[in-house]
């Protein structure tokens, strides 16, 4: 480990956190740990065993893998091991409450824990665009003549960008790993770009229904998360900041105005008659099915503004962004690390 | 700008200068105010402060317009057969707005008080958008209606009246019969009463009344049109002001 990082790194969540977090002295906010005053207490990073839980997706199943595994090579202390270290990576997200920023395709803190995260995620916005597609096919073909096969195109080139920034991790020759991430920086941007747009087609054409627009702006999140990641790899600080700014500026243009109210009304049927018990139950309803909708918008929103948050307590730690994350990728038992302030 | 096209063009003097043409185009942006931690908290603050609001003021009214109807429900047997032939508006109006307007004008006022201080306590430099909600919600337009006493002196005018044009039908009918006399006449004014009530039903007189009262609920209370805007639109467009406004404080 780092000797600088040595002091403040924590793996997994330290028993004051976890009273902080449920007596609402701290409160998580995208990927820091804030403190009543609105100072930043932890800032989180996701580390390679997220990987591992999120792929498999059931935790039982996922022990029951790793058991299978290690059975077949006989080692009992291995099953020990990795039956640990499974139920330990599990019990610091539900410590958090953070399932749902670990399933965000914005991610923890930088996504830098391996590829199969990323082609994790991008399957569930895969998943997503394949569950509405002829309603996409209608929106994007009216504006855009193009269709389903064309997002699933540009979503292939997400996939082609994070390979090639995760591969990068392991070159000896820094320079071309350097060059590769900068590659991965300026071909996002095009993507960028495209699932912003679609985005706001999406939400200015189906006012009345936000989860067409959700898959897009999955997307936008995911290659805006690994833009700034590839900056970072090669520390440059000063231009990631700015992608995180106008990332998340463009993330609010499309997203920062809706509100649970709005989705709620128009979530409600047409012929619904007001000053009812139907119209008191429908709203409730809505709202229920809703909030998860709206906390999900807001999750993303926070977890790309808070991007780069790290860098501050980095600089004066004096430990550079790519150490910091050679640091987390090394992680082997915890699914997310913290780094105190 | 697949994976491939990557390859090809692998140079580091190409992707530096990618990389320097995105910086320079990054710094020669507007500048505009970076997006703190603290701003984004308070701007979701702000639109999660203004859900809250929205959605308690709606279920205030309908809660009240439930009631409101259920006590409408109650009076359909004396409406006559004019109320609901001519006018059911007018019906449904004397008799809705009255009864909505004691089951919502305090809670509300109660409410959107309640909410201006939450809104203070999200920033100190919000006091002034919450004295002038509070102060707004005095100027919220309730429909014009006669106090629940009023209410009930028309509603027993409204019997008698039923009731007499009813008995002089009734006694007109009875003079023509002649020797069968007052107690006769009174006999058949309690059946034509009956029989009134009977028919008026059947007809859907009361349906047409209930169909007056869900719009008056719609049209004066919960609606959303612009034109008279009703209680809740009222509220709400206050409410869009004052977040609107609140949301560039930070």
């Amino acid at each position: 480990m780092i000797d600088a990082l040595a002091p403040f790194l924590i793996r997994g969540i330290p028993p004051e956190a976890r009273a902080g977090l449920a007596n609402k002295s701290l409160k998580l906010f995208g990927s820091v740990i804030r403190n009543s005053n609105g100072s930043i207490a932890y800032h989180l990073q996701e580390a390679a065993p997220l990987a591992n839980i999120l792929v498999t997706g059931n935790p039982a199943a996922l022990l029951g893998q790793v058991a299978s595994e290690v059975v077949q090579i006989s080692q009992n202390e291995i099953i020990r091991r990795g039956v640990g270290r499974i139920e330990q990576g599990l019990s610091s997200l539900n410590d958090l409450a953070a399932a749902n920023l670990a399933f965000s395709a914005a991610g923890i803190g930088i996504s830098v824990a391996g590829f199969a995260l990323i082609d994790f995620r991008l399957k569930q916005i895969e998943r997503s665009f394949d569950e509405m597609s002829t309603r996409l096919d209608q929106i994007l073909s009216s504006i855009e003549r193009v269709q389903h096969d064309r997002v699933e195109h540009d979503l292939g080139e997400i996939r082609g960008l994070a390979e090639l920034f995760e591969e990068s991790w392991l070159l000896t020759d820094s320079g071309r790993a350097e060059s590769n991430w900068r590659r991965v920086y300026q071909d996002g941007a095009g993507l960028q770009e495209i699932f912003s747009r679609r985005a706001r087609i999406a939400l200015d054409r189906d006012r009345d229904d936000y989860s067409s627009a959700d898959p897009f702006l999955e997307a936008f999140a995911l290659i805006s998360g690994l833009r700034i990641a590839s900056l970072l790899s090669c520390n440059e600080v000063s231009v990631a900041r700015r992608i995180e700014e106008d990332s998340t500026h463009r993330l609010l243009q499309l997203t920062g105005s809706i509100s649970l109210i709005d989705l709620v009304r128009n979530a409600l049927p047409d012929d619904l008659e007001k000053g009812t018990r139907r119209w008191q139950l429908e709203q409730a309803k809505a709202c229920e099915a809703m909030r998860p909708v709206v906390a999900r918008i807001r999750t993303r929103e926070q977890l790309l503004a808070t991007r780069t948050a790290v860098l501050p307590s980095l600089e004066a730690k004096n430990v550079s962004p790519r150490d910091w994350f050679a640091q987390t990728r090394s992680e082997d038992a915890e699914a997310i690390v913290l780094l105190r302030d | 700008m697949g994976f491939s096209a990557i390859a090809d063009i692998d140079s580091h003097y190409a992707a530096r200068r990618i990389f320097e043409v995105g910086e320079a185009i990054a710094s020669g942006r507007k500048v505009r105010k970076s997006m703190e931690i603290d701003t984004l908290q308070f701007r979701q603050d702000v639109l999660a402060w203004r859900d809250e609001i929205l959605i308690a003021a709606a279920a205030q009214i309908n809660r009240a317009a439930i009631e409101s109807r259920e006590h409408f429900e109650t009076l359909l047997p004396f409406a006559s057969f004019k109320d609901a032939l001519w006018d059911p508006d007018a019906f449904a109006t004397l008799y809705i707005d009255p009864q909505m307007l004691e089951r919502t004008e305090m809670s509300l006022k109660r409410i959107l008080v309640d909410s201006a201080q939450k809104l203070s306590s999200l920033n100190p430099e919000l006091d002034g958008f919450a004295n002038a909600m509070i102060e707004a919600t005095e100027q919220i337009a309730f429909p014009e209606c006669k106090s629940v006493d009023e209410q009930g002196a028309n509603l027993r005018q409204s019997d008698i009246e039923d009731s007499r044009s009813s008995s002089e039908r009734a006694e007109g009918l009875s003079a023509k019969l002649g020797h069968l006399g007052r107690t006769i006449g009174k006999r058949i004014a309690r059946t034509s009463e009956n029989v009134g009530v009977l028919v008026r039903d059947r007809a859907g007189v009361h349906a047409r009344l209930r169909q007056a009262a869900a719009q008056r609920i719609d049209h004066a209370w919960m609606g959303e049109g612009k034109a008279p805007r009703s209680v809740l639109s009222q509220v709400a467009l206050m409410v869009d002001e004052v977040a609107s406004h609140a949301r560039l404080v930070s």
